[in-house]
């Protein structure tokens, strides 16, 4: 998805968003009317005919327009399993098709955005990451029930995404958000690695080694690229406050899992690591090294 | 609704969660299976047919001149109408709430915060699933929790569940893969052999195809063919790595133990360093049994933290 696709896209679902409140708003006024009219014996020479009509229409309108949202609901799903299957170009396909669809129910054209949000990060496309996720942060403000289901992982991609993209002030907006709140363990895993790569990147090591037992631990519960870099971010801390064993312990863990050129490609940062810190893959050890029957 | 939040207890530890044991009986593991299966009833199958059908009776009941003979024909068509209205919404919800049981689910899955895992799956697993892909993905985190729980037999038959539904090919290859696991953690080698061999045939995607040589693998020490282990040992290290990042641990410690078997001690130390880097050894017992003595004969990695 290019960054003008996820800008067209927001700007579609918004106004379908918008158009949806508008739909809704008019059919429960048509039927509140026709149940008022058909209830009302004080209005003589009005047709009953017309307002069960329009509580039919009003009704049927509804219905058929709830259903679109079923089919909201099953794309969504559908994109879930293609994404356990790994397959996210089939997974992309389905939530933008599922985005674009028509439905009463915003939640669901918001859990559509999200997900996509959610691919777009983890293939790099962060500015893409940045358009989606804040157009979820800004619609998730409506109501309490969206705000409860998007506004925490909205602002958690669209920082994440803001720090890859180098934006340090725009990250930390939405962190502060973040940091004054309570947390699950799912949230609270999933601000781990954003908030250790903002405070390396602005420096903050006694914070960073002070916390690195905690956090080391938690890390083990993330996947491997977000886990890499928050063992990387860490180990920097102890880096610059002297903790060399604690550094190469947290860097090992970390170049186990990921290559260290990966890991500094996404995170430069990380490049302040010695590379003799990395870890030894025994794969790679060589031939003389073989050790045999001791 | 049971929620990953309703186990998120300020004092409890996720990592010793996300290491600790699965109670589940081979009796809940058929339950589960029976309960998740897509209704197969003709009214369900129609439902939209039948729904638009329902509103439609509806209008003509209320369109019908005046002048009919129908005592109560508007009154019985408004409630035609809200049924319809009631059986939508109910569908609609229905739908709704399996999703968010799966995110759930799928959230406890992969922190590995298997107690609550186990308990949000059973809710989830509780009523009918009519997605093949979230039911194929469903079982097989099933077959997971069931090979933890130790009910090897029971994880074959939800891995079996898996391949009898029409879905796409690569959940089917995922299930023959951890099939042959399971069986071979249940010991009956012969039926894991000719699984492996069968997907030996096959034109595997990964990670399908890096399991089913992680199956090799486990054949290999089962049968004490270390040789055949540490031929392939680095290869199958290096892809391990890439395919299954921390889960690489298992094949670390089995490499450790081929190698320790044949007396290559500094080969064994630094594959097990690697894997316990990543797990603890009483959880790389866990999956693979074979690994627990393998604690008493080398060092585990020591954390400084």
């Amino acid at each position: 998805m290019t960054h003008e696709q996820a800008t067209q896209l927001v700007a579609r679902t918004a106004r379908r968003l918008r158009l949806a409140r508008l739909v809704k708003a008019l059919l429960l006024a048509a039927a509140v009317s026709a149940v008022l009219g058909l209830w009302s014996a004080a209005l003589p020479g009005r047709p009953r005919e017309a307002d069960s009509m329009a509580l039919i229409v009003a009704v049927v309108a509804w219905v058929t327009l709830s259903a679109a949202g079923t089919t909201v609901g099953r794309l969504t799903q559908a994109a879930a399993g293609y994404t356990a299957a790994g397959r996210p170009d089939l997974a992309e396909q389905a939530l933008i098709d599922a985005a674009g669809r028509f439905t009463l129910l915003p939640a669901n054209a918001l859990l559509a955005v999200q997900n996509l949000a959610a691919l777009a990060h983890e293939a790099g496309q962060y500015a893409q990451a940045t358009v989606l996720s804040r157009f979820l942060v800004d619609q998730a403000r409506r109501s309490r029930q969206l705000r409860r289901a998007f506004e925490r992982p909205g602002r958690l991609l669209l920082a994440d995404a803001e720090l890859m993209l180098g934006r340090l002030k725009a990250a930390y907006e939405q962190l502060q958000v973040l940091y004054d709140r309570q947390h699950t363990l799912a949230e609270k895993l999933t601000l781990l690695p954003v908030a250790s790569y903002y405070e390396a990147a602005v420096g903050w090591w006694e914070g960073l080694a002070e916390q690195a037992a905690e956090r080391a631990r938690l890390a083990q519960l993330l996947p491997p690229a977000q886990a890499a870099s928050t063992l990387g971010c860490l180990a920097l801390g102890c880096q610059h406050t002297g903790q060399f064993q604690r550094r190469d312990w947290l860097w090992r863990q970390a170049t186990l899992l990921v290559d260290r050129a990966d890991l500094v490609e996404r995170l430069p940062l990380l490049d302040g690591l010695p590379p003799d810190a990395d870890i030894r893959l025994p794969w790679k050890a060589p031939s003389s090294d073989s050790g045999e029957n001791q | 609704m049971t929620d990953l939040n309703d186990h998120d207890d300020p004092a409890a530890d996720p990592v010793a969660a996300a290491e600790a044991p699965v109670e589940l009986t081979d009796a809940q593991v058929e339950s589960w299976i029976l309960s998740s299966r897509p209704r197969r009833g003709w009214i369900y199958r129609h439902r939209r047919g039948l729904l638009t059908l329902m509103m439609l009776l509806a209008l003509v009941l209320v369109l019908l001149p005046s002048g009919s003979d129908m005592p109560g024909r508007e009154l019985a068509g408004l409630g035609l109408l809200l049924a319809a209205m009631v059986i939508g919404w109910r569908l609609t919800r229905q739908t709704q709430l399996t999703l968010a049981r799966y995110r759930q689910t799928l959230a406890a899955m992969q922190m590995r915060q298997w107690p609550a895992a186990s308990a949000l799956l059973g809710r989830l697993m509780s009523d009918p699933i009519d997605s093949p892909e979230m039911r194929s993905v469903v079982l097989l985190w099933l077959a997971e929790l069931a090979g933890r729980a130790g009910r090897h037999d029971a994880a074959v038959a939800a891995l079996d569940e898996v391949l009898s539904i029409n879905t796409v090919a690569q959940y089917h290859q995922s299930a023959m893969a951890e099939k042959a696991l399971a069986l071979l953690r249940a010991h009956r080698l012969t039926d894991a052999t000719a699984l492996l061999d069968g997907l030996r045939s096959m034109d595997l995607v990964e990670p399908v195809a890096s399991l089913a040589e992680v199956g090799q693998l486990y054949r290999r020490i089962q049968t004490r063919n270390y040789a055949a282990v540490i031929a392939e040992a680095d290869a199958l290290a290096a892809r391990a790595r890439e395919v299954f990042h921390p889960q690489a641990a298992h094949v670390y410690a089995l490499i450790a133990l081929a190698f320790e078997q044949v007396g290559n001690a500094n080969r064994a130390q630094a594959y097990y360093e690697c894997a316990t880097l990543l797990m603890s050894p009483a959880e790389l017992a866990r999956r693979f049994s074979e690994l627990g003595p393998l604690a008493d004969r080398l060092a585990p990695a020591r954390s400084p933290l």
